[in-house]
């Protein structure tokens, strides 16, 4: 089991559960707002995904992809998304507003996001059957 | 690739099928046709939602691949839905975009412009990565799949050969009543799989092609 931590200069990390948990995920001062694109969806914030176990459900070529189990029963996939250090806050709260939109039977619903210069998550609905390259290929 | 091909077609159908098999996990379920052909149509609607959102994307998916498609089950039938959508904005740099599915696309190798048929392009190669059951030229995760190097060549190859349901993936080569669906879903494949990008379909008539194959060979109105 991991969880989530960001540190105080917004860097995170998922760590092993049992080893290194030393700031506080209670301090106000670091609480962040997500921004959530569908009013139906319980809010939770970024403290309350850094408390969720979680486990790696893929790693791919931009990012690792988690299952987050949140306090309040929901679960969700965050993607950790690696090589856009060079984006600007901006283009990606656009792109990712443009996204997060959009609703369709066969899209995997962006739920929220959350951006800083060390650290890009995507929230997206957990989908539970895992991918067709599975499916196919396992 | 071709000392295998040549090996298997000394073996019995039996142990063909375990040979084959054996380049799968062990206790896999088979993936019918029926459940195939639900989860293309729905990667099809999917895609022609997205080009139709996004008309000024350059490419709106942009990373359109087996393990981006994510599979729900119902009681009766498979589900897909597309993730990890969207990206080609947020890589600026070409060998950043190269990472994304549109990257292994003749256009972005041949360094000309990409346009929303490289997602058709993608899209094609999954048809057939789904009709044969081969995984698309690179690299598997764990590297102990067979891996074909282009998959689009290599299927455009036996169907030229009057060997078409050769290419069928083992586990759906016995629901005949499918193979008419399957050759028809080849031939779109290669269509979107054209190396002219100007020369594939457009997602919407995909999926209206892909809605009709639905509708006259399962009989729904």
């Amino acid at each position: 089991m991991f969880q989530i931590q960001i540190g105080e200069d917004g860097s995170s990390e998922w760590t092993d559960k049992k080893t290194a948990y030393s700031r506080s995920a209670e301090d106000p001062e670091r609480s962040v707002e997500l921004q959530f694109f569908d009013k139906n969806i319980p809010v939770f914030d970024l403290d309350d995904l850094l408390r969720a176990s979680a486990e790696v459900l893929g790693k791919g070529k931009l990012g690792t992809t988690y299952k987050a189990n949140l306090e309040s029963g929901a679960v969700i996939s965050v993607k950790r998304v690696e090589y856009m250090d060079s984006l600007s806050k901006k283009e990606f709260i656009q792109q990712m507003q443009l996204l997060g939109k959009m609703r369709h039977e066969n899209l995997v619903q962006i739920i929220s996001f959350y951006y800083s210069k060390e650290e890009k998550l995507i929230v997206y609905e957990f989908v539970p059957g895992g991918s067709l390259f599975e499916l196919l290929h396992g | 690739m071709i000392r295998n091909y040549v090996a298997i077609t000394t073996l019995s159908s039996d142990k063909l099928y375990l040979w084959l098999l054996e380049n799968r996990g062990v206790g896999r379920i088979p993936l019918n046709w029926a459940a195939r052909f639900s989860i293309i149509k729905d990667i099809a609607k999917g895609m022609a939602f997205l080009h139709q959102s996004l008309p000024s994307h350059k490419v709106p998916h942009a990373n359109l691949k087996s393990s981006n498609v994510l599979i729900h089950r119902d009681r009766h039938s498979y589900h897909s839905k597309l993730t990890n959508y969207g990206f080609l904005p947020l890589l600026p740099s070409r060998k950043l975009s190269e990472m994304l599915a549109v990257g292994r696309s003749p256009e972005f190798c041949q360094g000309k412009k990409l346009t929303h048929k490289a997602d058709v392009y993608c899209f094609g190669i999954i048809l057939l990565e789904v009709i044969t059951g081969k995984i698309p030229g690179g690299t598997s995760p764990e590297g102990n799949y067979e891996i074909a190097d282009d998959l689009s060549d290599w299927v455009r190859m036996v169907v030229n050969n009057d060997w078409s349901t050769d290419i069928l993936d083992v586990e759906i080569l016995a629901s005949r009543e499918g193979h008419n669906e399957m050759m028809k879903l080849t031939e779109i494949a290669l269509q979107c799989t054209d190396m002219a990008p100007e020369k594939r379909p457009k997602m919407s008539e995909v999926l209206i092609r892909i809605e009709e194959i639905d509708r006259t060979n399962r009989g729904n109105d």
